[in-house]
């Protein structure tokens, strides 16, 4: 702890700006260098004084503390972002870290949290509020799941692929058999015989599997 | 409740028009029917009597026409008896006198015979050649009676044929002396019965006073000589004239009628088989009967055209009264009765005020709609950016206060600043169930992608999401925001309803420049025609509805459910 970690706030409510001064201020290894109430005063700022984290609000006029923080990765890649907000949805989440955001911490545990996930940052880990951790681990393990299967058209009949296709578009089993002249328990038993074929369970794998095939296309 | 309406006595019966038309045409034929039924049996009755009387008359008057046949003979016996060729005693003369007449007189013969009964002369022998005495021929009464009598019938000794006689007293100077006779066959008078020109079927006949049958115009050759009838035996017994029901001679029933000469004492009656008067009376029921059938018969035809005419006129009107409300045109077809075409007149008048309230209506619903988004917007902003952020501030502050504070303060403080935490947490819950900030920050794809997982999560049923939408976020306000409400409305039901479901499906895809959102459970499903009034289908069709798409939902019990919604993305109409 030789050089004091150099800070800058963003947020566009006084109140919160002035909170989070007092909160860095009480911290002996912080050194607040500067303040910005929107998104394009913070990425001036931050141009021109160089520090070490910026503390950003999400939501802010003009610019977001979102796009500040994807501006950055390219403009300013030595400055890291720690974004403080109100939102606790995953998506805000992932899309902040997919913006270059090093730092996730919501406002309500700021209180808590903010010194840690500045120091963690500064370190250059990774700092996500612990609150919200359980439902991003959740989330991140959902997409992994989610394998492409090695199923093949082919091994439908012609009658059974114009089911199947008809059904990712989004007609109705009647809608189908009126256009395929056919009964709506003849079209139930091509639909439940081709998804049985490609081991697909679930409507939404149908639409997948069609579209990986083209089927959604030019229609 | 109680029902204004007077009626309630028993429900009226409800029958097709064609049944109503049928007893119309059963209600006016059967009392016409019933009428000339009555008119043909009161004038058969009148006529009847009529005929009673016009047939007594008729035998009087061939009575007298047969007392006219006999006259005529009588005449020609008085002046052959006025012979001085008798008053002389000349009987070779008188024979010739009497040879030279005959062919004048009707009769077969003259025979002069003595006091004692014995002939004298029979002109159709030669004169002087031995008569024998006719032992068949009645004898004569001529002279007891002191008048000219005719015969009974009796069968001619030397023919062998039914004849009879009328006998004149030949009185010479004051003194009875001579019968004359002249013997008549049945001949002559069966053709005076021909002359009559009676109806074919009635039977004629003249009766001697002995009561036998002398002439006849049915059946002659059987019955002449015959005795009568019984009933008219006993009919003449009780007077001279009348007319009476009963059997003929050939066992028929007839109307009869009779009249007896006071004269001759023979008797002329009519008989009219019941049969030939009945048939007329029948023949005019079974026309009556068959007219009456003929017109039940075109009537009912009559009355399944015009029914089928009217049903069909009616019945062309169901499908335009089932549309009404569908925001579908109704077409009329050509009506041709008029109440049905007014009626067709006033299905299109309903639909088109239905068509303009609705439009009126959705018009003020989409108002509200917009206006309760956006109310639910500006108080999620207010709660984060006001309420909200005001709370991490606090909370921020009184960690900077904690260590300013005496420790005996120190954990109020803590314990404060976790409440406001709470409080922090809180309401960002409302306002992201109010409206998640992410729809207009992020895009609804990622606030769907969010608010599938929280469910997914919530109720431990994994979803799969798919959005083949790349378009989605920049989709107008009002779609976006039927989308997230649909999709958030059709989780809530699975939730609710779809008990047992392992799986479900979230798909957003476009097609025909329509946006197609599907979402399937593989849940208990249900009856989708019994229970359409669901609250959260009502909803979901509600908002559909508003932005002119459609919502079809395929389901069956232990089938799962899907959920088929259709925004089309060109308005289609004013969008008002």
């Amino acid at each position: 702890m030789s050089e004091k970690i150099r800070v800058i706030l963003a947020d566009d409510h006084p109140i919160v700006l002035a909170g989070l001064r007092n909160l860095i201020q009480a911290e002996a290894d912080l050194d607040l260098i500067g303040e910005a109430a929107s998104g394009q005063a913070a990425l001036a700022l931050i141009h021109d004084k160089k520090p070490d984290v910026a503390v950003l609000d999400i939501s802010m006029p003009e610019l977001s503390g979102i796009e500040v923080a994807q501006r950055l990765a390219k403009e300013n890649p030595d400055v890291r972002v720690l974004v403080l907000t109100l939102y606790e949805e995953r998506s805000f989440v992932m899309r902040s870290l997919a913006a270059g955001v090093k730092g996730y911490v919501l406002k309500r545990s700021a209180a808590e949290n903010l010194v840690q996930g500045i120091r963690a940052v500064k370190r250059g880990d990774l700092y996500i509020d612990p609150s919200l951790t359980d439902e991003i681990r959740q989330g991140i393990a959902k997409k992994a799941e989610a394998t492409e299967q090695g199923n093949d058209a082919r091994e439908l009949t012609e009658r059974e692929a114009s089911v199947l296709k008809y059904s990712a578009r989004g007609l109705t089993i009647k809608e189908i058999a009126a256009r395929l002249d056919l009964s709506a328990k003849t079209v139930e038993t091509y639909k439940s015989r081709a998804s049985d074929k490609l081991n697909l369970r679930t409507r939404a794998e149908i639409v997948r599997f069609a579209s990986g095939q083209g089927w959604l296309e030019d229609v | 409740m109680n029902s204004a309406r007077p009626s309630q006595s028993k429900p009226a019966p409800r029958r097709t028009i064609h049944t109503w038309l049928n007893w119309l045409v059963v209600a006016s034929v059967l009392p016409a029917i019933a009428v000339t039924t009555f008119v043909i049996i009161r004038s058969f009755n009148q006529e009847r009597d009529n005929l009673e009387r016009n047939l007594v008359g008729t035998a009087r008057a061939l009575s007298q026409a047969v007392d006219a046949e006999f006259d005529g003979a009588r005449s020609a016996l008085l002046i052959l008896a006025a012979s001085p060729h008798l008053a002389s005693g000349n009987l070779a003369k008188f024979y010739d006198e009497a040879r030279q007449v005959l062919p004048a007189t009707k009769g077969d013969n003259f025979i002069l015979t003595g006091l004692d009964g014995r002939p004298l002369l029979n002109t159709s022998q030669p004169y002087g050649a031995p008569l024998p005495h006719d032992d068949l021929a009645p004898p004569p009464r001529a002279i007891d009676m002191g008048r000219p009598v005719v015969s009974n019938l009796f069968n001619d000794a030397a023919t062998g044929k039914p004849v009879f006689r009328i006998e004149v007293p030949v009185t010479i100077e004051g003194t009875p002396r001579y019968t004359l006779t002249m013997t008549m066959s049945t001949e002559r008078l069966n053709r005076l019965l021909q002359r009559q020109n009676m109806p074919a079927d009635w039977i004629t006949a003249i009766i001697d006073s002995n009561e036998t049958i002398v002439a006849r115009t049915l059946n002659g050759e059987r019955f002449v000589g015959k005795e009568v009838s019984p009933g008219l035996k006993s009919a003449l017994a009780e007077g001279g004239e009348g007319a009476f029901e009963g059997l003929t001679r050939e066992g028929v029933t007839a109307l009869s009628s009779f009249s007896r000469s006071t004269v001759s004492g023979w008797t002329v009656a009519i008989s009219i088989p019941k049969e030939g008067q009945a048939g007329f009376f029948w023949r005019a029921l079974w026309e009556n009967v068959v007219a009456a059938y003929l017109l039940l018969v075109v009537g009912v035809l009559l009355a399944r055209r015009i029914s089928s005419r009217i049903a069909r006129s009616i019945e062309s009107l169901r499908e335009p009264a089932a549309s009404l409300g569908l925001q579908e045109p109704v077409v009329l077809p050509p009506l041709e009765i008029q109440e049905v075409d007014e009626l067709g007149k006033s299905l299109v008048a309903a639909h088109e005020l239905i068509e303009q309230r609705t439009t009126e209506r959705n018009k003020l619903r989409r108002r509200i709609m917009k206006a309760q988004e956006e109310e639910r917007l500006r108080l999620a902003r207010d709660l984060h950016d006001q309420t909200g952020q005001s709370v991490s501030a606090a909370i921020m502050d009184l960690k900077v206060i904690e260590p300013l504070v005496e420790e005996k303060g120190r954990d109020r403080v803590r314990f404060l600043r976790k409440q406001m935490e709470g409080l922090g947490q809180v309401l960002h819950r409302i306002a992201w169930e109010l409206r998640p900030a992410s729809i207009d920050e992020l895009g609804l794809t990622h606030a769907l992608v969010n608010y599938v997982e929280e469910w997914s999560a919530k109720n431990a049923i994994p979803v799969d999401f798919h959005c083949v939408d790349s378009k989605l976020d920049a989709r107008p306000d009002e779609v976006r925001t039927t989308v997230y409400r649909i999709i958030q409305e059709a989780l809530t039901n699975v939730a609710k309803h779809a008990q047992g479901a392992k799986n479900v499906s979230v798909v957003i895809s476009t097609s025909d420049e329509t946006l197609h959102l599907t979402v399937e459970d593989d849940g208990r499903g249900f009856d989708p025609t019994a229970s359409s009034s669901r609250l959260g289908l009502a909803g979901m069709r509600e908002r559909m509805s508003l932005v002119g798409g459609r919502l079809e939902i395929e389901s069956a019990p232990n089938r799962g459910t899907t959920i088929f919604a259709r925004i089309p993305l060109v308005t289609r109409r004013a969008a008002a």
